[in-house]
């Protein structure tokens, strides 16, 4: 979506005319009140907005993440929306129903396994963290995919512990293991994977069907944001491909990266993640 | 960054967390697995923001949104909703 914020002079230049760019930028733009367009000097204009087709502006808030807000500004836009419907005489029709999601998902599914991740603040002593913000409230989501090839990788039909190639691992928690639950989190460098040990063995199997478990231990320390889970998971393996997977990964966090907005709260404190199957059902 | 377009009508509930009680270990075991996946991943009413019928393009939903004659709400995030934060 580089028509959001065209963010260099090559892709300025190149989507000047774009439809979209167009809509966005020079037509909806000018009118949103300067508060919800981004006046930070970044070039991001993530965030929520509500227009008619045509550019006419019914509300916006720029990265807003507090619910009341959001609330407030759809009521809004919905509330101008309805009065210009009776203005411009308009007949809305009925919005056909779609899923977004479920074909995506399964086409990802079709040729790898694909997963959905989920991350939350496990409960600690205080119900709150300093930022006011009730723990556990929070949770934030993530995909992530295993080639065909690399998915075999954490099939085994071995009764004994096994252990899991490294690569496979680091790629899937430098890139997925980090808080994110309330921002965003780079990936982890090299020299942040302080430790990794997964394993894997056949817990059972029948008509063809395998069940796996997982257990493992992770390290990940940049200096500034550290992650130490433990790992358990189940899978079910039916000789082509998972037709279940669920791992969960806990441990403590500390520490903060620039913009995953844990300022005040950069102590030690436990979080989960989460890994299923995001198939698409 | 990924956007989400929905023509809207009704003012959406937003979702309110209801998770269910953890378990009191932090160390994962077979024991407490189950309830870990289940606290840690969104419930039903964290999840309802699935239910709206998202489109994946801008364009095509002005478009869509002209011969409907509705609104736009443009999602556009750096991480969610399509993941990969």
């Amino acid at each position: 979506m580089d028509i959001l914020f065209p963010r260099n002079d090559y892709l300025r230049e190149k989507l000047k005319d774009d439809p979209g760019k167009v809509l966005f930028t020079d037509v909806y733009g000018p009118q949103v009140p300067r508060q919800h367009w981004n006046d930070r000097g970044t070039f991001t204009k993530q965030g929520l907005y509500c227009m008619m087709p045509d550019g006419t502006y019914l509300g916006a808030r720029f990265a807003g993440t507090r619910v009341e807000e959001i609330h407030t500004m759809l009521t809004e836009a919905t509330n101008r929306w309805k009065e210009l419907v009776r203005e411009r005489g308009l007949n809305p029709k009925p919005v056909p129903n779609m899923k977004a999601f479920s074909e995506w998902q399964q086409q990802e599914s079709s040729d790898g396994l694909f997963l959905e991740l989920h991350y939350r603040d496990l409960p600690r002593a205080e119900t709150k963290d300093a930022r006011g913000r009730v723990v556990g409230e929070s949770w934030n989501r993530s995909t992530f995919k295993f080639s065909k090839e690399e998915m075999t990788g954490l099939v085994t039909a071995g009764d004994d512990w096994q252990e899991i190639e490294s690569p496979l691992m680091d790629r899937l928690i430098r890139e997925q293991f980090k808080d994110i639950v309330y921002g965003q989190s780079p990936r982890w460098s090299e020299d942040a994977v302080k430790s990794v040990a997964m394993k894997m063995r056949r817990l059972s199997s029948e008509g063809g069907r395998m069940v796996i478990g997982y257990t493992g231990k992770v390290e990940l320390d940049s200096g500034s944001h550290r992650f130490a889970p433990e790992i358990l998971g189940k899978a079910v393996w039916n000789g082509e491909r998972f037709t279940a997977f669920e791992w969960v990964a806990i441990g403590p966090r500390s520490g903060g990266t620039k913009y995953n907005f844990r300022e005040r709260d950069e102590g030690e404190a436990p979080m989960g993640i989460s890994l299923v199957l995001a198939d698409g059902k | 960054m990924k956007a989400l377009v929905a023509l809207f009508l009704l003012t959406p509930i937003l979702a309110v967390n209801a998770q269910q009680q953890p378990p009191s270990s932090t160390t994962p075991k077979i024991d407490n697995f189950r309830e870990w996946v289940n606290y840690i991943r969104p419930d039903g009413e964290e999840e309802s923001w699935r239910e709206i019928p998202w489109r994946n393009g801008f364009i095509p939903a002005v478009k869509e949104a002209e011969s409907l004659q509705r609104p736009i709400l443009l999602w556009a995030m750096n991480g969610n909703p399509c993941g990969e934060t």
